[in-house]
Formats: C-alpha cells, sequence, structure tokens
C-alpha cells in the first residue's frame, strides 16, 4: 500500500544552530490510525503545523497524498489543508457566536470541494451536517449555542466539522485531554468508527499512553525526532 | 465574501457592547464634525447675505473693511463723514439708479441708530435680494417716528406707539439722552438674521432735529436758537456713508474709480461683494481652526477604535486560529478585520448624524434666537459628504493595523494558540 503522508529528511528550526525537528523518515499509509506521543516540547506541534502546511520546512519533503507540500505556494498549501485536512483542538474548537450546525458548516464555505463532497453524499451541506451530528449523537442540540454545550459535546461537535465534506486524513492534537475517562474513549470510539467509516486517515497526538490500544500504530515522536537527542 | 460579512456580523453581536461603545465614539466626533461643518457654512451663508443688491458702498476714505463694519454691520465707528453736497452730487451721477444715505452716531440702549430716508426701506436688499418688509406698521412719516429692528422690539418689548428716547453716542449706558425729543414707534421690520434686526431707523431729519441744541458734543438747551423746529431748514450738512444702486452692472468699476478720484473730497467706495469676502479672510482663520478641533477629535474617534480593537485581537486569537483551521486564508483575516472596521465606521458615521439632526431639530429654534445664526435642515453638502467619505475611508483603513497583526498572528500561530 502506498503512504498517504511521507516525510524525508526533515529538519526545522525556529533559529539557525537549534533544530526543532530532525527526522530521517516517516510513512503513514491510507487508512492508518495513527498514535503519536512524546513529552511536551519534543516538537508535536511544530509536527503537526508541518503537516497541516502551515510552516515551511527547512529542508527535506512533507509528501501528502502525492503533494510535495515544501513546493507549493502558501495560498496553495492553505487551499490544500481546508480541501483535505480536518482539525481538531484539545479545546475551545467553537465559534462562540455561531450555532452548532454553523460550526460545522465552516469548512465546506471555505472549500468549495469538501462542500461538494458534503452534496454527494446527503444533497446538501446542511443535511450532511445533521446525519454526522446524529451520529455522533448530538442531532437534539443542533441549532443550540454552542456556549450551551458541555466540553465533552463541544469535542465531539468539532469532530463532526473535521469530518465533514470527507478530508483525506484528520489531525487531533490532544482533543480529550480536557475529558473525564469515561467520555475519553467513548469519544475516540466513535471518531475511529467515522474515520473507517469515510476512509479517513487519522493522526492523533497526545501523552496519554493508555489511549494506544485504539489505534492501529503508535509512534514515539522522542525517538524518531533526533534533534531532541543533543539538546 | 458572504461568509466574511456574516462572520464579522456574528462576530461583532457577539461583541454588541464593545461595538457599541466604538460606534458612539465615532457617532459623537462624526457629529461634532459635521456640525463645526454646518456652523461654518451657515456663518458664512449668513455673513455674506448681509446685503445684498447694493451695487457700491461709498464713505470718507479709510479701509474698505473697515467702511463695510460701520456701515452694514454697524460696528465701530467712522472715521470722517462725507458732506451733503458731495453726496447729492454722486448721487445724481446719471449711472445711478438709487441710493441710501446712512447717517449714524446715536443710540437706544446698545442699539445703533440709523437715520436715512423712505429709500431704505424701498430698495435695501439682504440674503437673496429679499427686501425689507414690516410686520407690524408703516415706515416713518412724521419727524419723531422711528422704526425698529425686529430684535430691538423683541428684545427691548416695545410695542407700536410707544415711546424711545435715544441716546448720544453709541454706548450701552450713555448719560446724554436725547430726552427732550421723544420718538414714537411707527412700525416694526421682520426678522432678517442681519444688523438690520439690531437697528433704529429714523429720518435724516430727525438725527438733525435732535443734535439742534447740541454744540461741539454738549447739550446745551436754547443754544440752537428758538425757531420750532417745523419752521426750520433740517437738511443734513453731512451723513456717514451712502449706499448706491446702478443702472448698470457694468458701470460698477467706472463709477468706483470715479468716487476713488473725486476732487471735492477724500472719498472711497467699495464692492460689498469684495469687502464680505475680504472680512471674512480676517475671521476665517478662527473657522479653520475651529474645523481642525473637529478633525482631530474625529482623528482620537479612530484612535478609541483602534485601541479596543487592538486590545480584542488578544483575545481573539483562538477565533482567528480555529478560522485558519477550517481553511481561513491569513489575507481573508485581514479582509474579515479592515471589513468590522469599515462596518463600525459607517455605523458610527450613521448614528452620528441621526445625532445631529436630531440635534438641529431640536436646537434650531434656539440658535437662531440667541445668535442669530441661521441653519438649515438640509441634506449633507456635497462638502459634508466628502467629509464622512474621508472619515470613512480612513476608519476602513484603520481596520488593516489590526487586520495586520491578525494577518501575523495567524501566520505565526499556526493552530496552536498560545493564551
Amino acid at each position: 500500500m502506498s503512504s498517504l503522508i511521507e516525510l524525508q529528511q526533515l529538519k526545522f528550526s525556529w533559529r539557525p544552530d537549534t533544530p526543532v525537528l530532525d527526522i530521517d523518515q516517516l510513512q503513514i499509509a491510507a487508512g492508518e490510525k495513527l498514535f503519536l506521543h512524546g513529552p511536551s516540547g519534543c516538537g508535536k506541534s511544530t509536527l503537526l503545523n508541518l503537516m497541516a502546511g502551515i510552516h515551511q520546512p527547512g529542508s527535506g519533503r512533507i509528501v501528502v497524498d502525492g503533494c510535495d507540500l515544501s513546493e507549493l505556494s502558501a495560498a496553495a498549501r492553505d487551499r490544500f489543508r481546508a480541501d483535505h485536512i480536518g482539525l481538531i483542538f484539545q479545546q475551545f474548537n467553537l465559534l462562540p457566536y455561531l450555532s452548532v450546525q454553523e460550526n460545522v458548516l465552516l469548512p465546506c464555505h471555505f472549500s468549495a470541494l469538501r462542500q461538494e463532497r458534503a452534496c454527494l453524499h446527503y444533497g446538501t451541506a446542511e443535511a450532511a451536517a445533521l446525519a454526522l451530528l446524529a451520529s455522533l449523537g448530538l442531532a437534539a442540540l443542533i441549532d443550540k449555542p454552542v456556549t450551551d454545550l458541555s466540553i465533552g459535546q463541544q469535542q465531539r461537535v468539532a469532530a463532526a466539522r473535521a469530518l465533514i465534506g470527507n478530508p483525506r486524513i484528520i489531525i487531533a492534537d490532544e482533543p480529550t485531554s480536557s475529558l473525564d475517562s469515561d467520555n475519553r474513549a467513548g469519544f475516540i470510539k466513535l471518531l475511529i468508527e467515522e474515520c473507517d467509516q469515510h476512509g479517513i486517515t487519522l493522526l492523533f497526538v497526545s501523552h496519554d499512553r493508555e489511549l494506544t490500544k485504539h489505534f492501529t500504530r503508535v509512534v514515539d515522536l522522542q525517538q524518531l525526532n533526533r534533534a531532541g537527542d543533543r539538546g | 465574501m458572504k461568509l466574511i460579512l456574516n462572520l464579522v456580523y456574528k462576530s461583532l453581536l457577539n461583541r454588541r457592547m464593545t461595538a457599541l461603545m466604538i460606534i458612539c465614539s465615532i457617532a459623537v466626533s462624526v457629529a461634532l464634525l459635521l456640525g463645526v461643518e454646518k456652523v461654518r457654512h451657515g456663518a458664512k451663508q449668513s455673513f455674506s447675505s448681509t446685503i445684498a443688491g447694493t451695487d457700491l458702498i461709498v464713505g470718507a476714505r479709510s479701509g474698505s473693511v473697515q467702511l463695510l463694519l460701520y456701515s452694514v454691520f454697524r460696528i465701530g465707528n467712522a472715521t470722517n463723514n462725507v458732506s451733503w453736497e458731495s453726496y447729492q452730487d454722486i448721487a445724481s451721477n446719471p449711472k445711478v439708479a438709487w441710493s441710501i444715505p446712512f447717517s449714524l452716531g446715536d443710540s437706544h440702549r446698545g442699539y445703533r441708530v440709523l437715520g436715512t430716508t423712505g429709500a431704505y426701506f424701498e430698495h435695501y436688499r439682504y440674503g437673496n435680494k429679499r427686501p425689507l418688509t414690516f410686520s407690524q406698521g408703516v415706515p416713518f412719516e412724521q419727524l419723531h417716528d422711528v422704526v425698529l429692528g425686529a430684535e430691538v422690539a423683541k428684545k427691548l418689548g416695545y410695542q407700536l406707539g410707544d415711546q424711545v428716547v435715544i441716546a448720544h453716542g453709541v454706548g450701552s449706558t450713555s448719560f446724554s439722552k436725547h430726552k427732550d425729543q421723544p420718538f414714537t414707534i411707527s412700525g416694526i421690520l421682520a426678522a432678517t438674521g442681519t444688523p438690520v434686526d439690531r437697528t433704529l431707523h429714523v429720518s435724516l431729519q430727525a438725527i438733525e432735529a435732535i443734535h439742534v441744541d447740541w454744540q461741539s458734543g454738549a447739550y446745551i438747551p436754547g443754544s440752537g436758537g428758538t425757531t420750532p423746529l417745523e419752521e426750520r431748514d433740517l437738511q443734513p450738512h453731512q451723513i456717514t456713508a451712502f449706499l448706491l444702486g446702478l443702472k448698470s452692472k457694468m458701470a460698477t468699476f467706472q463709477l468706483q474709480r470715479y468716487i476713488s478720484n473725486y476732487r471735492a473730497e477724500p472719498l472711497q467706495a467699495v464692492l460689498p461683494g469684495v469687502a464680505l469676502q475680504e472680512l471674512w479672510g480676517m475671521i476665517g482663520i478662527a473657522e479653520n481652526a475651529l474645523l481642525l478641533i473637529s478633525g482631530f477629535v474625529v482623528l482620537s474617534g479612530l484612535f478609541t477604535m483602534l485601541t479596543v480593537l487592538l486590545t480584542g485581537l488578544n483575545e481573539r486569537r483562538r477565533e482567528l486560529a480555529i478560522l485558519r483551521s477550517v481553511g481561513c486564508r491569513p489575507l481573508q483575516m485581514l479582509l474579515l478585520l479592515v471589513i468590522e472596521t469599515g462596518l463600525l465606521t459607517l455605523l458610527g458615521i450613521i448614528l452620528g448624524m441621526v445625532l445631529l439632526y436630531s440635534g438641529l431639530a431640536l436646537g434650531l429654534p434656539l440658535l437662531e434666537q440667541w445668535y442669530g445664526l441661521q441653519l438649515s435642515l438640509s441634506l449633507p453638502q456635497f462638502a459634508e459628504l466628502k467629509l464622512l467619505l474621508l472619515v470613512l475611508l480612513a476608519g476602513t483603513l484603520t481596520g488593516l493595523i489590526p487586520g495586520y497583526r491578525a494577518y501575523r498572528y495567524s501566520l505565526a500561530d499556526g493552530m496552536t494558540v498560545r493564551i
């Protein structure tokens, strides 16, 4: 199976002489559910920003879905991210002044491709949002202001937003760290189910090693990142 | 684009308290700016409409502004008089259609008394060539008749038929009065918004009559002889100034040159429009200072907006990061903030206009009553619209500053937000 994400000789540093990331090679296959862990400060966030095309590597290649991000312009990387990558943060994922449904629909407004794919399966993007929210157990909350939601509910809305319009990859940056252990397992199970159903590759970042059992593969960034050894 | 507008709208609604404060601060500064502009325009308008239809003002040689001040505005005094013979000679020039003699120097409780002839009520024009009209009564007919300006009658509470004693000199508390010859009010003029409202009008003969027993500025009863006034020749010997209307405008400069070179005595003729311009040029400095100050008020309004938005931006970094993660490009982020400031400025301008116009609607009668300032509730003029457009542009461009910071934030922060 060809790899969906491929990193080669990747080097990144904010300042010369103090490299943050130095990764020889990392390949992630399509459909994989990858668990990436490591202590804070080991470059997890930087790696996510590189894979999402926010930052450019100092040297090396990042190929995502056959597309070399280091060769794209900033605007092209923005478009690529909007089209192919769904993101979930640790907390405060939602815009407080939009309703649940409006929050879920945001990626469709910024990416014509995701709007199109959402419509392909459900007719309209709104129907797609409703279906996703229903499968995440949130159908009753669709018109609620997001400020009325619990943190667990907010994270599931964020998952629905990342999932809408079937991106190729979902990057989740410690999305469960503010949840209690029951909610945590439920959230991960739902997320993985949805990713499986839509053929989405999941890149899950956490320092909580207990969660590794849900994933198909576990990567320790500290071992992978050669920059950390020197510091 | 529709999405951005929707986001701006909902985001602002979410921060409506702050947004309202920004709008109010801009509204107040815009109302002030427009108000100053309106007062400026109104002042200039009512100033330049003080006198109309007159082709030349003639008086003793001094300065054109001074001549305008004492003859039309009734401020200050003439340095010298014009002899009756010169007046007669020039008034009978074939190019002259009409003339109005002015004899000034006396007053009534601070209001100037003007000695003139019936030609004054016939030919004097103000504003858009409007003639003087009587709200009550008729022009002076008897020797001791007086016609009051609107303000004189209103402020001093005079009615038709009341008796008025004229004081010698122009101070408001003159001790030497022409008590021996009281005047009877024969008419009251309608308000004009010009110095005419603050003038008492009597005939030239009346001016002569009340000064019969005066010698070298002092009242000495009987010094003028015992002949009854009715039998005296009350032909004035000199007047203060006179207005000329010409048969043809083409002759204006010719006659002006003729008067300036008049042999018998040093005279001067000025074109009212030119002299008004000159005078406005002098007092216009204060008016420009006023405009400058209100300009700074607008600037401070914009700075308030900038401060509030920049402060708020730090709290909105999360919002910006979320937008970025769902595919909002940094340039769209910039646009978001520019539209936001533009919208706030626009709403501020609209509210400012509402404030100003409702304030004007309430305050216009007072302004007119207290300051004689006649403003119209007209729609904004082109110059005012230009000012408003400038404010809108400045406000929108102000958005570039927080916009640029949002742009930088979203580039630097990426997906991870440091709070």
